[in-house]
């Protein structure tokens, strides 16, 4: 299985959180074991104090001849303490442990030699410290020893305690460390978030100026830099397409009045001069619409185009579309509408001409694709609040290649045989596509299924309900 | 009605700067029997125009030196002659600005001939007073002055309309009370048989409404309907 690469903001966040655990773990550790050996160095000076008082005080005893058994029961000792004393080759015991326990040959042999003696060894299972004492008597010695279960015990506890801690502090960390990573990664995010806008066609998009931060200040601003100049090189493009297309209208508008008359006067004319006529007068009109749908983007590109937007009624709205494109369109067969009453009297708000051209364009494309189409059927929808408006043909359907670039400027399909040839100016989707994107809806055309034919749906906002004053 | 007859040929003035289109147009226009007086600027055109000779003016917006909207401001100071602005095609600005300075209608560049020639002759046929029978007509305490193409105010102020705000008006009146929708008002006004552009109707009662009106802001006699059209209230 291929290991999915740590985010930066991963990888932040888990830096942070072990930095934090390395500092509480060395924390903690340093003070456990700094606790630790003071409090058992402190118990054993305590212990080694008692022994020597004891000791000196069984002494005394036994040099005014007390009895070494009632000596050592005069010894003050605490629950977990035992003490012995070696007199004569006989054991005298204070305590729970017995004599082979209190004091291993080792220690013995070390008192026997008069030397003191301190011992940490484990008596029956629990860590005991063990103090030896030679008396001032021939093969005698005191021995105390104390068990230090007590301290184990305090320190288990601090162990517990520090654990914890530190376990809580990591914690800490550990969010800390991710709330830091994602604050810190935020402006990332507005990079990326502007990047997509602009990608999206906000060129107008900028990242906030920083000029006091260090870090994201350079950033920023050529960020916005690029943003300008590729702004910049797409206004000039555009501008240039626009200026082309305008230069080009003064002497095509003389072609045209110039052509009329001369079409006037080839009645007269020789066939071959009427063809010729014909031709010319085809391609110059053909040029005319190329030219207008390119002046038509350039400003749609330009987002210069003002919205002029009436309140109408859906049904009258697509009676004036298709009574205009008919008048446009001698010959064409009109298709038949359908739509509910409901659908009829709802009243849209939108600019009627710019709505009307992607009617028009629709109608147009499936009359050269698709000898004219058969139906419109308009509907309401009430969730989101939208009239959606199908135009229907039956011809051959789009090709599965050509489908995701039927939008795209001067596509006409490479398997695009049956379009009748000189019609068209390869622009009319695009200029559908682009109208609809700012006319706040959404187009689509699909194949119908089973039956032949394309389907071209047009969703468009509704904004008001029926009035039905 | 009998069109044009030979004893008047109707006369166009035509002012546009590029000398083809203007060859073009001149020949095109005199085989539909059209007088045609064709200038390349607003400055000649104006110094050579006939408030009683020139029937119609067209006006190419670019023009060197004086614009076409300011030709056309200029001309209507002088006459109520149509005027159709030649545009360039769907710019919503010069159009609107060219219909705000007094044109009558529009076409786009590149025109198609026929249909610059049906909106020449449309226009023309309501320039002629249509009903000459009647020198007066009233509607409520409007009185309607067909012969010379005024309009008296309640109040009674004389207002100078031209051809198409004085047709518009009297459409309007006529049908008082009724909601007329603006595809309605473009085929009876301006003789569009089809989806024609609603911005003519808009920007004519624009203008109507600064002569109608005591407050244009405020209309009292001409109604926006929303959705629906306008209408005159009496």
């Amino acid at each position: 299985m291929a290991r999915r690469p740590r985010t930066l903001r991963t990888q932040l966040a888990i830096t942070i959180t072990a930095i934090v655990a390395l500092l509480t773990i060395s924390m903690s550790v340093l003070s456990y074991f700094t606790t630790r050996h003071f409090l058992v160095v402190d118990e054993q000076h305590s212990l080694e104090r008692q022994a020597f008082q004891q000791a000196a005080l069984i002494q005394r005893e036994l040099a005014a001849r007390t009895n070494p058994s009632t000596a050592i029961s005069h010894v003050d000792l605490e629950s977990n303490q035992t003490a012995g004393l070696f007199f004569r080759g006989r054991w005298f015991l204070s305590g729970s442990l017995s004599a082979s326990e209190l004091a291993s040959p080792a220690m013995r042999t070390t008192i026997a030699k008069g030397f003191n003696a301190v011992q940490t060894t484990q008596i029956q299972g629990t860590p005991h410290f063990v103090v030896g004492i030679p008396l001032r008597f021939t093969k005698s010695g005191y021995v105390l020893t104390s068990s230090l279960a007590n301290l184990q015990h305090t320190l288990d506890v601090l162990f517990g305690a520090l654990l914890s801690a530190s376990l809580v502090i990591i914690a800490i960390g550990a969010g800390a460390g991710a709330f830091a990573a994602r604050r810190s990664m935020m402006p990332l995010k507005e990079v990326s978030d502007t990047a997509k806008s602009i990608a999206d066609g906000d060129l107008r998009a900028r990242l906030p100026e920083r000029p006091h931060d260090a870090d994201l200040g350079g950033l920023s601003s050529s960020f916005n830099d690029m943003a300008d100049r590729l702004a910049d090189r797409i206004e000039r493009d555009s501008r240039f397409a626009s200026d082309v297309s305008h230069e080009m209208r003064s002497p095509l508008t003389s072609m045209i009045g110039a052509l009329e008359l001369v079409q006037r006067s080839s009645a007269q004319a020789d066939a071959t001069t009427q063809e010729a006529v014909a031709l010319l007068s085809a391609e110059v009109h053909r040029f005319e619409r190329l030219l207008q749908d390119l002046i038509e983007l350039a400003r749609l590109d330009s987002h210069r185009v003002t919205m002029l937007v009436d309140e109408v009624a859906v049904g009258d709205l697509i009676e004036q579309c298709l009574l205009s494109f008919l008048h446009h369109h001698p010959g064409e067969g009109a298709p038949r509408i359908m739509m509910s009453e409901a659908a009829s009297n709802a009243v849209i708000a939108v600019d009627k001409r710019r709505f009307e051209r992607v009617i028009n364009n629709l109608l147009e494309n499936a009359s050269q694709y698709a000898g004219g189409a058969t139906q419109i059927v308009v509907s309401q929808h009430s969730d989101p609040e939208t009239i959606t408006v199908a135009i229907i043909d039956r011809g051959p359907g789009i090709a599965a290649d050509d489908l995701p670039h039927i939008f795209d400027r001067f596509y006409r399909g490479a398997t695009s045989g049956s379009r009748r040839s000189g019609e068209g100016s390869g622009l009319g989707l695009a200029i559908v596509a682009t109208q609809v994107t700012q006319l706040n809806g959404t187009i689509e055309l699909s194949n119908n299924d089973p039956e032949p034919g394309v389907t071209a749906l047009l969703c468009l906002p509704l904004l008001r309900e029926p009035d039905r004053g | 009605m009998s069109e044009a007859s030979n004893a008047h040929q109707p006369s166009i003035l035509v002012v546009e700067d590029d000398d083809r289109i203007r060859t073009s147009l001149g020949m095109l226009l005199e085989s539909e029997g059209f007088r045609v007086r064709a200038f390349p600027s607003a400055e000649e055109a104006m110094d050579a125009f006939d408030v009683h000779g020139d029937d119609l003016a067209l006006i190419d917006v670019m023009l060197p030196g004086m614009n076409g909207f300011e030709c056309c401001t200029a001309l209507r100071s002088r006459s109520d002659v149509p005027v159709i602005m030649v545009t360039a095609r769907d710019d919503a600005d010069d159009i609107v600005a060219g219909l705000e300075a007094g044109a009558d209608d529009y076409v786009t560049k590149p025109y198609v001939p026929s249909v610059l020639v049906a909106r020449i002759r449309a226009l023309l046929r309501r320039t002629r007073p249509e009903s000459e029978s009647s020198s007066l007509v009233r509607f409520g305490t409007f009185e309607f002055h067909p012969i010379n193409g005024t309009v008296t105010r309640p109040d009674g102020t004389v207002l100078r309309c031209t051809r198409t705000e004085f047709k518009l008006l009297l459409e309007l009146a006529e049908h008082a009370g009724e909601v007329i929708t603006r595809e309605d008002l473009l085929e009876r006004v301006w003789g569009y048989d089809y989806f024609g552009d609603s911005r003519l109707v808009d920007v004519h009662i624009r203008r109507l409404r600064t002569k109608v009106e005591v407050d244009p802001s405020n209309p009292r006699y001409l109604l926006t309907i929303r959705g629906r059209g306008y209408q005159f209230a009496m």
